[in-house]
């Protein structure tokens, strides 16, 4: 029947709240408390019934004070201090005694619990990038959605105008625009290539960055400079550099004096942008006026504090003026929307933005970090537990005459948390001692973004520290203590209680373990064996030949293409606008409708044979063609298959509103890092007066001579600017380096992983050894030999170690791949190697382990062990 | 002195205690305060406030017989003690004492301005 108002009989309170005041609620004022409760609801309960029993809960809570709670509930056992202090004592004489496997635990945890700790600065760094500038949660950046082609790209650069269009607006505190730059900085006979950074005096109240000399708002001076620590050091030295003058040299223009008139502090680690040198952006601006006028060209990175509780929402609406203006400039590449980006969130979507300010780690490696530290803290629990639950061999007595004594399973429970707890802490302190002094500067002198032993605030230190202490010391003693506390006392004294890991639970921890290992190692090995492929990679061309050299001036171009041709090692030689491996602009390419997005290298005559490009069909560009000059174009593979053509030569197309003609097929080559496909490229002759770099080809074997031969040449063309040539083989180093310091990392992680699944198994091998030492006694009278000794103790463990190979290994794989495919967009075919690495390192490491035991097997006398007793 | 000050919550329900005598407990003194002074106390408070004038001694109570409405259970009554009486002839007295002190023209004043 349905309850009706008219029938107060069927509702009763909500039994739980009844039951939780019963529960919490002093005896001595529980009847009353209760009486009130009830007789105020069925009083309410008359009318409207559901109401009446929300309110009973609610007065249930409300009566939860420290007056009515029983205070029996809160504690439910207090230990005296003395057995306290006894736990401690006990505690740390049996870590004594027992020195190995204590050993073996408390560096296992350590060695987990550093690698964690710093994976949790890394993330924590990571989630609080740029949020200690004080006006941090106002401050936004301008992103706009620009369409190019066929694909919409996520620009974090604007044109220098749009600040106008901001500052129009009354919900904006204040415009900040910043440009990055790099120029040829001199002091004395000190010549450096220098990133420089323009930026509006503005710049300096937005942002935090600390200055420690000088004056803060010294850029509203169009001769002075702001320039960082590291860098006033490496220029002045030890005097003082504020007043100083340096000259700084833009591409093509004559040298500017400028002063100093602040030190910046070194960029903090915590800060998503870098920048060494900090000028005017006024400069900027009167070098290139036509750049800075311009509404469609994207110079700067514009950042905007709103005023405080304006609405980021409402500012974005007002900048459909800019693309407006934007748009009448009639630019192939419109602007669709824009976006104003939370500063704490810029660094971290900085991986999707072209024209990134700012830097950070890809989302990716963070997720892949958390599961790697998650794992070691597992396979270190695991360890402590198997390895606790088997040392308890030793301690059957004192167990069972603290049973006899008086201790109840509380008690024991208690003894065996303290003293987990401690071994904890003691670990943890390592561990500290370990990512301070080890790991961290480990991490600093294999990454260019480099970490500190820092946390985001205090908060955060207690919450994780507290928190991995808790959670470490519960999830590896609760077991034990569990295991050890539920003994029977009679049974232990006569020497009758069976222990150890006979039991199914303990199997399957080991099992689980190896699982765990199995999983990071494969996961490691997976990622190793894809940078192996990027390292051996073909890129489409061969890259050991050549030198590339940026020039300044025409000028320089000239000279030094002179000296080069006479020397007897070079080969060829070429210019170019654009260079292939770190330079390249997008064109637009018209398919039908349709625009697509092609890398174009406007290229000089020659260049691609100084590049060694391979051609597939047609010919290379020809001086003396005339229409070579103008109209011809060399495409690549991929340009013809998005462009639908099964014969590329000879055909044409429209590209910036000039029609091109193919000549030429090239195999594909790399010309970006390996993050990004290979796409469509075209390749145009480039007047000689727009040449920037200058290739050159040297005999095989001969590009060390032939470079140091330049780089001298190169003091007497331009003794004025820095040299900036590059071997052609080194252009995705920057890649190649940041693989192969992940690759660093993952071989550490891996050797951890299998330390731990060593430490583990060597505890558990050695005590149940000394369960069966009388077994293996009878066995050797009766006369089983070294080998099937041998055998019969790996016998247990292979099993363990092979079921958890089919599960962790692919596991592994499937991890690693999924988080390789996010990163990078090539399918790398699945090799067999990952997982051959895998089993057989971790079974030779089985069989060590094991074997290591075999020695006190082999030694042991028969007749002493069957005799004691 | 901690002890003897009376806050003016807890005169209220010591008052409401005296008007409620001999049927003075939790619900019934929570509903006369509605009902007078129009506060709307959770029972939970009003608990708090009569525990508390018992530990000061200006209450005392005892557990009524089982009543129906209770499912049976019984209730706390409280009654004023000779402490309790005394603290509030006091607050009474004080009060219209310092009453009287106030100027007529203070209070005529502010007839007018009103």
């Amino acid at each position: 029947m349905k309850s009706t108002p008219n029938n107060p009989q069927r509702t009763a309170p909500p039994r739980w709240a009844n039951r939780f005041l019963e529960w919490y609620c002093h005896p001595a004022v529980l009847e009353e408390i209760q009486g009130d409760a009830h007789e105020l609801f069925y009083r309410s309960a008359r009318t409207h019934p559901a109401k009446a029993k929300v309110q009973f809960a609610w007065n249930v809570l409300r009566f939860f004070r420290w007056r009515n709670i029983r205070k029996d509930r809160l504690k439910p056992y207090s230990p005296s201090s003395a057995m306290i202090k006894s736990y401690f004592i006990t505690g740390f004489r049996n870590l004594l005694r027992n020195l190995t496997p204590s050993l073996i635990n408390i560096t296992g945890l350590s060695v987990a619990l550093g690698c964690t700790i710093m994976i949790f600065i890394l993330e924590d760094s990571y989630y609080h990038l740029d949020q200690w500038h004080e006006k941090s949660d106002r401050i936004y950046e301008v992103v706009s959605h620009v369409r190019e082609g066929n694909e919409t790209r996520h620009f974090a650069s604007s044109p220098f105008r749009l600040a106008d269009v901001l500052l129009d607006n009354s919900a904006v505190e204040g415009v900040a625009r910043i440009r990055r730059n790099t120029a040829t900085v001199r002091v004395g006979d000190k010549v450096f290539q220098e990133r420089v950074s323009f930026a509006d005096p503005s710049f300096m109240d937005l942002f935090s960055f600390r200055v420690i000399a000088g004056d803060r708002g010294c850029l509203k001076n169009l001769n002075q400079i702001l320039i960082t620590e590291q860098k006033a050091i490496t220029y002045f030295g030890n005097s003082n550099p504020v007043g100083q003058t340096l000259s700084i040299k833009f591409r093509d223009d004559a040298r500017e004096e400028f002063i100093i008139g602040g030190i910046l502090e070194n960029t903090p680690l915590n800060s998503s942008m870098y920048f060494d040198f900090l000028l005017p952006l006024k400069i900027w601006e009167n070098i290139t006026p036509a750049r800075a006028a311009n509404w469609s060209d994207m110079s700067v990175s514009t950042f905007v504090a709103l005023a405080p509780g304006a609405a980021p929402d409402q500012l974005n609406q007002s900048l459909a003026s800019y693309r407006e203006s934007y748009n009448l400039t009639g630019s192939p590449r419109p602007v669709t929307g824009t976006e104003l980006v939370p500063l704490h969130l810029v660094a971290r979507r900085s991986y999707t933005f072209t024209d990134a300010l700012s830097w950070s780690n890809h989302p990716s490696a963070m997720v892949a970090f958390g599961v790697m530290a998650v794992f070691l803290i597992l396979l270190a629990c695991f360890n402590y537990m198997n390895v606790a639950v088997a040392s308890v061999s030793t301690r059957l007595k004192e167990i069972g005459i603290r049973k006899v004594v008086g201790s109840g399973k509380k008690e024991i429970i208690q003894q065996f948390l303290t003293e987990n707890v401690l071994v904890c802490a003691i670990a943890l302190v390592a561990g500290c001692g370990l990512a301070y002094f080890v790991l961290i500067p480990g991490w600093n002198t294999l990454y260019d973004v480099k970490m500190a032993f820092t946390f985001s605030s205090w908060q955060m230190i207690l919450l994780f520290f507290g928190g991995l202490l808790l959670v470490v010391a519960l999830i590896s003693g609760a077991y034990p203590a569990l295991y050890v506390s539920s003994f029977n006392a009679v049974k232990i004294l006569k020497g009758k209680e069976k222990f150890g890991s006979k039991s199914l639970f303990s199997k399957i921890l080991l099992g689980a373990q190896f699982v765990l290992s199995f999983t990071s190692l494969v996961g490691c090995q997976v990622f190793m064996w894809s940078s192996y492929h990027f390292e051996k990679k073909d890129w489409g061309y061969n890259q050991q030949q050549t030198i590339a050299i940026p020039v300044q001036t025409l000028e320089q171009y000239h000279q030094l293409r002179d000296q080069v041709a006479s020397h007897p090692q070079v080969v060829s030689y070429a210019g170019t606008n654009q260079h292939i491996g770190r330079m390249g602009v997008t064109a637009l390419v018209k398919k039908e409708s349709e625009e697509i997005r092609a890398q174009h290298f406007p290229v000089g005559f020659g260049y691609l044979e100084t590049m060694n490009l391979r051609l597939k069909s047609g010919r290379l560009f020809d001086e003396k063609i005339a229409s070579d000059h103008q109209e011809s174009v060399v495409v690549n593979e991929s340009f013809a298959k998005t462009m639908g053509w099964s014969q590329p030569l000879n055909q044409s197309f429209e590209m910036d509103s000039v029609k091109r003609y193919v000549v030429g097929v090239l195999e594909d080559f790399y010309y970006d890092d390996f993050y990004n496909a290979i796409g469509p490229v075209v390749i145009t002759i480039a007047p000689e007066n727009t040449f920037r770099v200058l290739a050159v080809k040297a005999e095989a074997g001969q590009v060390g001579t032939v470079h140091e031969f330049i780089k001298k040449t190169w003091k007497e063309v331009a003794p004025e600017d820095h040299y900036n040539g590059y071997l052609q083989s080194e252009v995705f180093d920057s890649f190649l380096r940041g693989n192969r310091a992940n690759n660093k990392v993952l071989y550490f992680i891996s050797a951890i992983s299998i330390l731990l699944v060593a430490m583990g198994l060597y505890g558990l091998v050695s005590y149940n050894l000394t369960r069966r030492l009388k077994e293996f006694s009878v066995r050797k009278i009766f006369g089983a030999n070294t080998v099937s000794l041998f055998g019969l103790m790996n016998r247990d463990y292979l099993w363990i170690v092979l079921t958890a190979f089919f599960l962790g290994a692919p596991l592994g794989a499937f991890l690693m791949n999924s988080m390789i495919k996010s990163v990078y967009p090539e399918h790398i075919p699945q090799s067999p190697w990952p997982f051959a690495v895998a089993i057989t390192s971790m079974l030779i490491i089985v069989l060590l382990t094991v074997g290591s035991q075999l020695k006190r097997v082999i030694q042991e006398n028969p007749t002493k062990t069957l005799r004691a007793e | 002195m901690k002890g003897t000050y009376l806050g003016e919550l807890e005169e209220l329900v010591l008052l409401t205690v005296g008007i409620l005598y001999p049927d003075a407990y939790g619900v019934a003194v929570m509903d006369e305060l509605k009902q007078q002074a129009d506060r709307d106390l959770n029972i939970s408070a009003v608990h708090a406030v009569l525990t508390r004038l018992e530990e000061k001694g200006l209450l005392k109570s005892s557990m009524s017989d089982p009543t129906e409405e209770r499912g049976g259970r019984r209730k706390r009554i409280f009654t004023l003690t000779a402490a309790g009486k005394r603290s509030l002839e006091e607050a009474q007295e004080l009060r219209t004492q310092m009453y009287k002190q106030i100027p007529k023209v203070a209070l005529q004043s502010i007839v007018v301005g009103y």
